[in-house]
């Protein structure tokens, strides 16, 4: 793992116009994912973790939405100046995504093998017999079984952990340096969940290409990433590696979801939850987003926007008081 | 599950219905006022030549007996003799259907060469100005009567302008192409006739422009709303996600699914236009089967009634198999489902 930085996301402010209001969806998110690097995305529903994704490769949807400020950083160049041709030439390239519904990510009328070869003629510039082959390497890559009658499978004849393992395959075709894993795992059983997230790590760490894995099982996090930011109402409130987030969770949000992760081991528990919603993301609280919500919050923080402090190595939260130890 | 078994399941699904339909229709026969054998014979037959004609038609049999004897002379391909010109039914039918198809056919074929580019082109650029013009002459099409379309097109193109003649399907200066269809078109292509050929096609112009107007209409908005829906499905977004070109997106990725419900609008609506462009040929005198429908309720024509009946929901329910096979070439799922 190099440290090296590929992405860097500087105060993005994306929103969206509804007849309701403008919907602050993300309002001042910082992320950085280092070469090589498994970057975690962790929140709470509704929080912004998609949005910011599909803000990187240039998707939100537009109408409604818009992405009204900051800058992102890939390989040194600013995507938000890119123009829509420059984009698509790095969409399913040099940055990839793949999404949590595998069932509805495939178009259901054209064959698998077609629409991986759709998009490897389209970034390589090969010929269709090169593009299956590599197609077919790509498959057995992703312990397909039988990938050479998968290439001739239409989507709904395939369950949904192979329909993940061929968007992985498509994913990682063109050889990205980002991949974008928007809780690639949420939509299936356990079971599979794990062989997945396990397949998923070995073709990245093989290739040295990072992820920015979305997801809100910290468990997921704690075995597959390396580094971790924690969402909150479109706002990043903390991030740093894993090992010291989950010794030292140093934002009372963070901790609150370490705590609601139930330990078997303390049976007669009720299952602990964070207390109150998340805010009306028209209508966000001032100053600290969270604070209606936090134990230790004083009248500053529901003044004043707390800025990023520095509590460890790499450890940055934006808390006006943060935990300790 | 191939090609084959669905459709001759299909096939074999029809029967029940056709039988249906011939029992509706013979009932209908029965319970209309009147005698059917005084409608034959006419006003002034004596009453001796009636009961011979009832004898002869079997009306004195038990009605059991009787829907077996006209089942038997349906299979036969037997309709009956018409009251009104006392020709073979079957006869009439086979003058008239071609005519309808070739109006009905050319209608939903300009239609549908238009409706699919404006359908995607409103959706792609909706609320642009061709969407707000599109909507327009869309609510203009659904909500005006088909025969105020006919007279304005007739008063301004064959009275007015003379550009174009006026009813009929050739002229009648014009014999008619030698040829075995019945479709003026194809048998003057066939038999080289090109005389025959410009003044049916000229003829045509009016009436199928008429007739695609409505049409045209629903499909547009049709085809827009169901290119809505598809693009933004999952599918769509993994599309934009790998980098594909907006041109391959909507004729590849969306074009395919959204033609789907489209299909099934062509097909009923071809159906449905056989029979019942009634209006439309009215109007342009239109040799057709809808204005020998009409002509043979006018005139309590029973036999030719029936014959209609039962010839269009053939026609209706062969649109819908049409359908069916169509839907399976564009969608994986029903073929193999
Ligand atoms: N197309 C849209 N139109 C309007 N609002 C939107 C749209 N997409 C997202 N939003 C809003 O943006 C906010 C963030 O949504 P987002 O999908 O990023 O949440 P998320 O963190 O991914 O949640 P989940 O865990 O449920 O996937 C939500 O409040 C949502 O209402
Ligand atoms: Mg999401």
């Amino acid at each position: 793992m190099g440290e090296k930085l590929l992405l860097q996301v500087e105060d993005l402010h994306t929103y969206f116009y509804t007849l309701q209001g403008v919907i602050k969806a993300i309002d001042g998110v910082n992320l950085c994912v280092r070469e090589g690097e498994i970057l975690g995305l962790v929140g709470e529903s509704g929080c912004g973790k998609s949005v910011t994704a599909l803000s990187i490769l240039g998707l939100v949807p537009s109408p409604p939405g818009r992405v009204e400020g900051g800058r992102i950083l890939f390989e040194g160049e600013d995507l938000l100046a890119k123009t829509p041709a420059e984009m698509r030439s790095i969409r399913g390239s040099r940055i990839a995504m793949i999404f949590q519904e595998p069932m509805s990510s495939l178009n259901p009328v054209f064959r698998i093998g077609d629409q991986m070869i759709e998009v490897i003629k389209l970034h390589k510039k090969v010929s269709t017999g090169s593009a299956r082959i590599q197609a077919l390497e790509m498959l057995h890559e992703v312990r397909m079984p039988d990938p050479e009658a998968v290439l001739a499978k239409y989507p709904f004849q395939l369950s949904g952990g192979m329909l993940q393992r061929v968007m992985i395959a498509i994913a990682l075709s063109c050889e990205p340096s980002l991949l974008l894993a928007d809780e690639p795992t949420t939509a299936l059983d356990v079971t599979v969940q794990a062989q997945i997230l396990n397949l998923m790590k070995d073709l990245i760490r093989k290739r040295n290409a990072a992820v920015l894995l979305i997801t809100h099982a910290l468990g997921v996090v704690a075995q597959t990433c390396d580094a971790v930011s924690v969402m909150y109402a479109g706002t990043v409130v903390e991030s740093g590696s894993v090992e010291s987030i989950f010794r030292s969770p140093a934002h009372p949000y963070t901790r609150g979801l370490m705590e609601c992760i139930p330990d078997p081991s303390r049976k007669s528990d009720k299952l602990k939850i964070i207390p109150g919603t998340v805010p009306d993301p028209v209508n966000p609280p001032p100053g600290c987003r969270f604070h209606p919500r936090c134990y230790k919050a004083t009248a500053t923080c529901s003044q004043i926007r707390p800025d990023p402090v520095r509590v460890g190595p790499g450890h940055v939260v934006c808390c006006h008081y943060p935990e300790e130890g | 599950m191939n090609m084959v078994t669905f459709v001759s399941r299909r096939l074999v699904a029809m029967v029940p219905v056709l039988l249906g339909v011939t029992i509706l229709t013979f009932l209908l026969s029965h319970v209309i006022p009147g005698d059917p054998a005084r409608l034959l014979v006419g006003q002034k037959a004596s009453d001796e030549v009636v009961k011979r004609m009832r004898e002869e038609l079997g009306l004195n049999d038990p009605l059991h007996i009787q829907y077996w004897n006209y089942l038997k002379q349906l299979l036969r391909g037997d309709l009956g003799t018409s009251i009104r010109n006392r020709r073979p039914v079957v006869q009439d039918l086979a003058e008239r259907f071609p005519a309808s198809f070739e109006l009905t056919f050319v209608s939903l074929f300009i239609c549908v060469i238009i409706a699919i580019p404006l359908g995607i082109l409103t959706a792609v650029r909706r609320n642009h100005v061709v969407d707000h013009v599109t909507r327009v002459l869309a609510l203009l099409g659904v909500s005006t009567p088909v025969f105020w379309w006919g007279l304005l097109l007739l008063l301004i193109f064959y009275f007015r302008l003379g550009w174009l003649p006026g009813p009929g399907r050739i002229d009648l200066a014009v014999p008619p192409p030698a040829g075995r269809t019945g479709l003026y078109i194809l048998d003057s292509l066939l038999s080289r006739d090109w005389r025959a050929l410009g003044s049916s096609l000229r003829h045509l112009v009016l009436p199928a422009f008429c007739l695609s107007y409505v049409y045209l209409a629903i499909m547009t908005r049709m085809i827009r709303s169901s290119m809505l829906d598809v693009l933004n499905l999952d599918y769509i977004r993994t599309a934009r996600a790998n980098g594909l070109p907006e041109r391959a997106i909507i004729f590849r990725h969306a074009l395919r699914n959204a033609l789907v419900p489209t299909v099934t609008i062509v097909g009923l609506s071809f159906g449905e236009l056989i029979g019942g462009a009634i209006l439309t040929e009215t109007i342009f005198a239109w040799p057709g089967l809808g204005s020998y429908m009409v002509d043979s309720v006018l005139f309590l024509d029973f036999p030719a009634i029936m014959g209609c009946t039962i010839l269009v929901c053939l026609i209706y329910m062969t649109a819908n198999l049409v359908v069916d096979i169509a839907y399976g070439f564009l969608d994986p799922r029903i073929r193999w489902g």
